[in-house]
C-alpha cells in the first residue's frame, strides 16, 4: 500500500486554508438564495400574473438540469452571447449558478411551509381588522418560518457540498487545492482524503448547529398547529 | 346597528343565502338557529366580509357595504366594524395568550404596548384566565382557548360581535364556561351580538330575539319565549321538536 499518513496530516492545514473560499461561496449564495426565494415564493403564493408563469418555467429548468451544466452554461456559455458577461469571474458565476439552482428548491420548501399554516389563522387575523400584509408578517410568516428553517438548514449543507463544483470554473476552493496538490505530488489519495475530512466535519458542525437552533425555536413557540 | 338588505350569496350555481333582509338594533343579542348547512355561518361571515356577498347591501354602524363594489380599503374598514369568534377558536399559534389579545390593539388600533397590555390584563380578569397570560394556545383546554378568543375580540371594543357556533367544537363539560363569558358580555356591555348556535337553552336565556333559518332563508323571527312556546311555521315546529326536549 502506498499511503503516506504523514503527507495527509501535513497537507491538511494547507487545504483547510481554502475552506474559507468554499464557505464564502456557500454563505454568499445562501444569502442571495434566501432573498431570491422569498421574492419568487411571494410571486407564486399570490399568483402574480405573467411573473408567476415565468418563475415556474425557471424552476422547472433549474430543477431538471444538473448544477454542473448550469455553472458551465453561465461561465463559459453566456460570455459568447453578450459582452456583458465577459468580465464575469468564476467566483461570480459560481454565486449566480448556486443561487439560481438552490432557490429553485428552496422556494418549494417555503411554499410548503406557508401552506402548512391553517387557513383559520389568516381568517382570524383578518377578522380582527388586520390587512393581508399584517397577517402575513405577524401570523403566517413566523409560523411558516418554524417549518421552513430546518429544511433551509439542509439546503445550506447542500450548498456547502455543491460549492465543490466551483473549482471546475476556476475558483480556488478546497477541491481546487486538493487537486492541485495531488497533481504535483501524485498523492491523490492523501489530498482527496483531506478534502473528504474537511467537508465532512463542516457539514457535521452545521448539522449540530441546526439541531441546536431547532430546539431553541421549539421552546419559544413551538411548531404545534391547531390542536384539532 | 346592523341592517341587511336583500343579501344573497352563491358559489357558482349553488346558492347558499337567498334574499336575506334583517335589522338588528344597538345592544341587541340575536341568536341564529336552524339545521346544519342552511347558511347561518355564511350569513355571519358575510357580515364580517370573510365571505363576499354576491348581491345586496349590509350596513353596520352607519357604514354601508354594497356587494361587488368594495375596494380593498373599504373591506378593511368595514371589517373593523365587527369582530368574529370562530367555532375552532383560531388563536394565533405563534403568540401567547396576552399577545393574542394585544396584537390587534397594537397593529390595527396603534395602541401603545403598555396601554394594550394593561387593557389585556383587565380582559383576562373578566374571562377568568389571568394566570394563563404567558402560555401558548395549545397548552390550554378548548374552553379556555375559546375564552381567550372572546377576549381577543373584546379588546377591539367594536360595537358588534359575531359568534359562529362558539361551543360546537367543545367537550360538553366545557360549554358552560364559554357560554357564561358570552352571557356576561350580553349583560354588562352594550355590544350588539349575533350568535349562531345549537345551544337552545342558551339562546332562550340570553337572546333578545331568535332568527330561524332554513335552506338559505329566514323562516321565522320572534322573541325567545314566543319562538319556543308557540312557533308559527311548520318547519320551525319540526325543528324544535327534534332539538328541544
Amino acid at each position: 500500500m502506498r499511503f503516506s499518513f504523514e503527507y495527509a496530516v501535513s497537507h491538511l492545514p494547507l487545504i483547510l486554508k481554502y475552506a474559507g473560499m468554499s464557505m464564502n461561496i456557500a454563505v454568499v449564495s445562501m444569502f442571495f438564495t434566501v432573498i431570491f426565494s422569498l421574492a419568487i415564493t411571494v410571486v407564486r403564493y399570490y399568483k402574480v400574473k405573467i411573473l408567476h408563469q415565468i418563475v415556474n418555467v425557471y424552476i422547472d429548468i433549474f430543477r431538471g438540469t444538473p448544477l454542473l451544466v448550469q455553472l458551465f452554461f453561465i461561465y463559459f456559455g453566456l460570455p459568447q452571447i453578450s459582452p456583458v458577461f465577459v468580465s464575469m469571474t468564476g467566483y461570480q458565476a459560481a454565486i449566480i449558478g448556486m443561487t439560481l439552482n438552490t432557490a429553485a428548491y428552496m422556494t418549494e420548501d417555503m411554499r410548503g411551509a406557508l401552506e402548512s399554516v391553517p387557513k383559520g389563522q389568516i381568517e382570524a387575523g383578518l377578522s380582527v381588522g388586520m390587512t393581508n400584509l399584517q397577517v402575513m408578517r405577524h401570523i403566517i410568516v413566523p409560523q411558516a418560518a418554524r417549518v421552513a428553517l430546518p429544511v433551509m438548514g439542509n439546503e445550506f449543507i447542500s450548498l456547502v457540498k455543491n460549492s465543490s463544483m466551483a473549482f471546475t470554473i476556476g475558483v480556488r476552493d478546497i477541491m481546487a487545492e486538493a487537486t492541485l496538490l495531488g497533481n504535483s505530488s501524485a498523492k491523490f489519495f492523501e489530498c482527496y482524503l483531506d478534502a473528504f475530512i474537511i467537508y465532512f466535519v463542516i457539514s457535521k458542525l452545521i448539522t449540530i448547529l441546526q439541531k441546536y437552533l431547532e430546539k431553541r425555536l421549539n421552546l419559544t413557540g413551538g411548531s404545534h398547529h391547531d390542536p384539532r | 346597528m346592523i341592517r341587511v338588505e336583500n343579501l344573497s350569496k352563491s358559489y357558482g350555481k349553488h346558492s347558499v343565502l337567498k334574499d336575506i333582509s334583517l335589522e338588528i338594533g344597538a345592544g341587541e343579542t340575536v341568536a341564529v338557529i336552524g339545521p346544519s348547512g342552511t347558511g347561518k355561518s355564511t350569513l355571519l361571515r358575510c357580515l364580517n366580509l370573510l365571505e363576499m356577498p354576491s348581491e345586496g347591501r349590509i350596513t353596520i354602524d352607519g357604514m354601508r357595504a354594497e356587494a361587488g363594489r368594495l375596494t380593498q380599503k373599504e373591506i378593511y374598514e368595514f371589517r373593523r366594524k365587527s369582530t368574529m369568534i370562530f367555532q375552532d377558536f383560531c388563536l394565533f399559534q405563534n403568540k401567547t395568550v396576552l399577545e393574542n389579545i394585544t396584537l390587534a390593539m397594537q397593529v390595527v388600533q396603534k395602541t401603545d404596548k403598555a396601554q394594550a397590555e394593561k387593557e389585556a390584563e383587565e380582559i383576562l380578569e373578566q374571562i377568568g384566565l389571568p394566570e394563563k397570560r404567558n402560555q401558548y394556545p395549545w397548552t390550554l383546554s378548548g374552553g379556555q382557548q375559546q375564552r381567550v378568543a372572546i377576549g381577543r375580540a373584546m379588546a377591539l371594543k367594536s360595537k358588534v360581535m359575531l359568534f359562529d357556533e362558539p361551543t360546537s367544537a367543545l367537550d360538553p363539560c366545557l360549554v358552560g364556561e364559554v357560554l357564561s363569558v358570552i352571557k356576561t358580555i350580553t349583560q354588562k356591555h352594550n355590544t350588539t351580538i349575533v350568535i349562531v348556535t345549537h345551544e337552545m337553552r342558551f339562546a332562550r336565556d340570553a337572546a333578545d330575539r331568535i332568527i330561524y333559518m332554513d335552506e338559505g332563508r329566514i323562516v321565522e323571527e320572534a322573541v325567545p319565549e314566543e319562538f319556543f312556546t308557540s312557533p308559527k311555521e311548520e318547519r320551525t315546529k319540526e325543528f324544535l321538536q327534534y332539538y328541544v326536549k
